[in-house]
């Protein structure tokens, strides 16, 4: 399920619910020697990996049968978190991510990593997602 | 997840992390109350760690729906950290009431 190459790690989650709430736990274990002293990228961390699986989940599966790739990068004070999904991506050129809904009732995901990351990258297809996150303590840059 | 009715109002405590794997029950609870033509609601949060946008989403169909209906939805005890600073992300004061 998952290969460990320095302090990269590759992860693989069902497209199931199962799936998602154990590659959560895993995400915020292999974070933890980061993440302990840093409730702030803790809460960072966590908010935004919910939304990036839920996505990949939601719109990025068609079947269980299906897996979405998880890469995890750990250094010093950065982590990067890549997610792939199997689907064919979307245009995320054409969404504006610094907008929160007030009041509509979906939209909120992509804003949210938004938020939650310092920098944010997507690939051409739109079927990979990377957000990468700064320890507090180096100072939290927005992109 | 509890439920406990008074008067006319209904509270809802769901419990830990509401997140795209169970937010559709948070969404079933309410529907099932609504079915008893309760329209006064408060969504208890004492007992929930963590949210997502699916369940944002779900709060923010309820309320929705309840307003077309004349009722309320009010949002109570907020004692998580995380919670609050996840609303406070999405703005969700602007759109339902938040009680300290």
């Amino acid at each position: 399920m998952e290969e460990r190459k320095g302090e990269k790690m590759h992860i693989s989650m069902n497209c199931n619910k199962q799936g998602f709430s154990e590659t959560m736990a895993r995400i915020v274990e292999e974070c933890r020697p980061l993440l302990q002293d840093d409730n702030e990228l803790k809460f960072r961390v966590e908010m935004a990996a919910r939304e990036m699986l839920a996505n990949a989940l939601e719109h990025g599966c068609s079947c269980e049968k299906e897996q979405v790739m998880i890469v995890l990068t750990l250094k010093s004070s950065k982590i990067k978190l890549k997610v792939i999904s199997p689907g064919s991506g979307f245009d995320w050129k054409n969404i504006i991510l610094n907008y929160m809904p007030a009041l509509e009732t979906e939209g909120r995901g992509l804003p949210m990593i938004k938020i939650a990351a310092d920098k944010i990258k997507f690939n051409e297809k739109g079927n990979i997602i990377t957000a990468i996150f700064k320890s507090q303590k180096g100072g939290k840059e927005k992109s | 997840m509890k439920t406990e009715r008074k008067g006319e109002w209904a509270r809802i405590i769901p419990q830990g992390s509401i997140n795209i794997t169970n937010a559709e029950n948070l969404r079933e609870e309410f529907q099932r109350i609504m079915r008893n033509d309760v329209k006064k609601f408060i969504l208890d949060l004492k007992n929930v760690d963590d949210m997502d946008s699916a369940a944002l989403g779900k709060i923010l169909v309820a309320n929705s729906v309840l307003k077309k209906k004349d009722g309320k939805l009010v949002i109570e005890n907020v004692n998580s950290e995380d919670v609050k600073k996840v609303f406070e992300a999405v703005n969700l004061a602007d759109a339902i009431e938040i009680k300290d």
